[in-house]
């Protein structure tokens, strides 16, 4: 195998890829990267046997080959390299991959291709195309609601329905759940996918916004493709909440106000933690067409802001939250005027945003008093 | 600063009560023991004149019968003890503020800043010795010291009626030539992990590599090399007695459980720990199981919860789990414990949009309400009519 390509392509390819590599593994290989050099084009995969990340990228590819490199290293060594070009050659005698630059070189140890874990097939089953940019939009909105933590594998993922007329995107930590409706276009239906956030996650990094993205699944499998990568992911194998029962009908009480506002009072309302406490709790106060977002730590101090809400409403309320929870949703919404529906003292508080063909909710449930 | 550290600890305390409310039983062996009808019937403590004759704390009544039969046997009255532990707490209060009581018998005093209004921790350890005498009627030993481990050592150095002063400079003939174990801090276990290393008096401990320590036994075994050293900056708190830093409830069964009989008694033990921790407005992170056969064996296991919690069901759960993982179904239990630490109050708690946690939180409230009204055996799980399941909670 002999290639040459460019320096800067190589590295941001390998800063991704290493991403998916497991931190502790008791199969050596997994730390490896397979290249593999055809018909002018590299392309690397890793995997951590969940999920496996390929990334193409152009290159002279002078002598077709592959072989399997420590990804880490070959990662931080790219990034060190000087000049444009990089030449990669490996060669069956030695196993060593030798990296040119100039007149200098450096050799890393290599495996044999043959024994990197076999990618799984591309799933041919189901398909569905998206625009890289409208899919990174959409599953950002809900991924803020997902679990991160992968112990609590039933929150751990985006869970995708394709129904009569719609494509509903969901997802949930316990405390909160996110919801996108976008019509559906794609002929697909009755039919729902629960995917790994960390799959989407890497997949946003990856995708362009301009480019078409593939995204094709069978039974088990889920598999995202576009012109220059291609990422596998197992389905998550458990059952999603059921989640519309939570999502309250008629709210008790809602609210207009502008998102810079309301965005900013929260994150200074987050500064205010009790030691004794994990997180810092605002309380929103509607009364007299004023919210007023209270919070308080001990032995610290308090805080205490009025917004002018945006048209008038009737009634009042008084609810509890973690101020974390209010204030991420904010980050995704696009309009500069943000709808908040409240459900009494002990019911969630619901973002809403309507546009002509999508619909968002973000349910927050509240701190409530555990006497 | 150099620091002046008392540790007044009242001698034979409860033995010594009992002597001072009634003079005819002074001079004489005074044993204050557990209910002698029930088979815990223990020596709890005994006066010095008791202690000349062979009685122990911690003894059979039997047994302490068999060795002393002219001994005066009195049950536990714990109202006169706390009450003459607060008088003692408030003639100590009278020295200075910093006052922490570390049991009900004894307790550290910073005297530092104390010494131009009272004299040098000498004298004011004899004027407190006396006034406890005079007013309270009951002698006890003082050690002063540096810091509260030397204050601590000290005063069990000279029993009953002592005053010992510690320094850094007399800590080696003091303290080093004693066993190991007598150093505060040094169990059962860890006294044999320490003979294995060839450490047999404090001293030896004090000279040991404290690398090879921290090695052997993490941040415990710099401690403890520390402590056998004579450093130790912990401050005089008067308030550690008020923060409760766990709530627990352990059984000792009337005969060897096996299998899912232990699960109910984790169970009957969750519902009065859970109970406890609303009642003071606490939630708690780490749930701990302890069991021990009757050979006294003991283990004892904690793991700490996803999520804060004041709720008997996570915590049955949470033990289940550790008496899954670490006990044998085949081996038989004869004392179980629950407890939950790692608590911190809180009135607010994030709630779940899934699951059933509101309902339980209801079910346990109402339990609450009605065990307040009715007494805590008006409402129980139907699992605990079985037999030799709910005998303990109606003695409890």
């Amino acid at each position: 195998m002999k290639i040459i390509c460019q320096k800067n392509e190589l590295a941001a390819a390998l800063t991704s890829l290493c991403r998916i590599i497991p931190n502790r593994t008791n199969l050596p290989i997994l730390n490896g990267c397979l290249c593999e050099a055809r018909e002018q084009t590299l392309t690397l995969q890793c995997t951590d046997l969940e999920i496996t990340m390929k990334i193409i990228i152009s290159a002279q590819v002078e002598e077709e080959g592959s072989t399997v490199v420590l990804a880490r290293y070959l990662s931080d060594l790219v990034k060190k390299l000087p000049g444009e070009e990089v030449v990669l050659s490996w060669s069956e005698e030695d196993s060593l991959l030798d990296i040119n630059y100039g007149a200098s070189s450096s050799k890393l140890h290599t495996w044999r291709a043959d024994d990197f874990p076999p990618s799984r097939e591309k799933p041919t089953e189901r398909k569905v195309y998206f625009q890289g940019g409208l899919w990174k939009r959409i599953t950002r909105k809900v991924l803020s609601a997902a679990a991160q933590q992968e112990a609590r594998i039933n929150y751990a993922g985006v869970y995708m329905q394709f129904l009569e007329d719609s494509i509903k995107l969901a997802a949930t930590d316990a405390y909160r759940l996110a919801v996108i409706k976008i019509p559906n276009n794609s002929g697909i239906k009755d039919c729902d996918l629960f995917i790994p956030a960390n799959a989407l996650i890497e997949v946003n990094r990856l995708a362009a916004d301009g480019d078409e993205l593939e995204i094709a699944w069978n039974e088990g499998l889920i598999c995202f493709s576009s012109q220059n990568f291609m990422l596998s992911s197992r389905l998550i194998n458990s059952q999603f909440p059921n989640y519309e029962k939570v999502i309250p009908e008629q709210p008790e009480l809602t609210i207009e106000v502008d998102k810079n506002s309301l965005q900013t009072a929260l994150e200074r309302a987050s500064l205010f933690i009790s030691p004794d406490e994990h997180y810092a709790i605002a309380s929103l106060q509607i009364d007299n067409n004023l919210l007023t977002v209270k919070a308080h730590a001990v032995d610290v101090g308090s805080l205490r802001e009025e917004i002018a809400l945006l048209s008038p409403v009737e009634g009042e309320c008084n609810v509890e939250f973690n101020a974390k929870y209010l204030l991420e949703p904010l980050q995704v919404l696009d309009q500069e005027k943000v709808t908040l529906c409240f459900n009494g003292e002990r019911g969630p508080a619901v973002y809403r945003e309507e546009s002509e063909d999508e619909s968002y909710l973000h349910l927050v449930s509240p701190v409530c008093p555990v006497g | 600063m150099n620091r002046a550290i008392l540790l007044a600890d009242m001698n034979s305390f409860f033995a010594s009560v009992h002597q001072a409310l009634d003079p005819e039983l002074q001079g004489k062996p005074v044993i204050v023991a557990g209910d002698p009808e029930k088979r815990h019937g223990i020596v709890l403590t005994a006066s010095y004149e008791a202690k000349k004759r062979g009685i122990r704390t911690g003894m059979g009544v039997w047994e302490a019968r068999h060795r002393c039969p002219e001994g005066i046997f009195i049950k536990p009255q714990y109202h006169l003890y706390v009450d003459f532990s607060s008088r003692v707490l408030q003639i100590m209060g009278d020295f200075t503020p910093l006052v922490e009581p570390f049991s009900i018998d004894e307790a550290f005093m910073d005297v530092t800043g104390s010494q131009k209004l009272f004299g040098s921790p000498v004298e004011i350890a004899k004027k407190l010795k006396e006034r406890i005498r005079r007013e309270i009627g009951i002698t006890c030993s003082i050690g002063v010291g540096p810091n509260k481990l030397l204050a601590k050592m000290a005063a069990g150095l000279q029993k009953p009626d002592g005053l010992t002063v510690m320094t850094h400079e007399n800590m080696p003939q003091l303290l080093w030539p004693l066993p190991v174990r007598e150093l505060f801090g040094v169990g059962h276990r860890y006294e044999q992990h320490l003979h294995k290393l060839n450490i047999y008096t404090i001293g030896d401990l004090a000279k040991y590599p404290a690398a090879i320590l921290k090695k052997k036994f993490g941040l415990y075994g710099e401690t403890l090399w520390l402590s056998a050293n004579g450093i130790d900056s912990s401050p005089v708190d008067p308030d550690s007695l008020n923060r409760v830093k766990s709530i627990g409830q352990q059984i000792t069964l009337p005969r060897d459980y096996k299998g899912n009989e232990i699960k109910v008694v984790i169970l009957e033990l969750a519902d009065l720990v859970a109970h406890r921790v609303r009642a003071g407005g606490y939630l708690g992170k780490t749930v701990s199981l302890t069991l021990k056969d009757t050979n006294f064996c003991c283990l004892s296991r904690m793991q700490t919860l996803k999520r804060p919690t004041n709720l008997a069901a996570d915590i049955s759960a949470a033990a289940f789990e550790l008496l899954q993982k670490h006990w044998s179904p085949r081996w038989p239990v004869r004392m179980v414990g629950v407890s939950l630490a790692n608590l911190f109050p809180s009135q607010l708690e994030q709630a779940e949009l899934f699951g059933n946690r509101e309902k339980l939180r209801g079910i346990e409230k109402a339990c609450d309400q009605v065990r307040e009204r009715y007494g805590r055996t008006a409402v129980f799980r139907a699992i605990s009519l079985k037999e030799g399941c709910l005998e303990h909670v109606r003695y409890l």
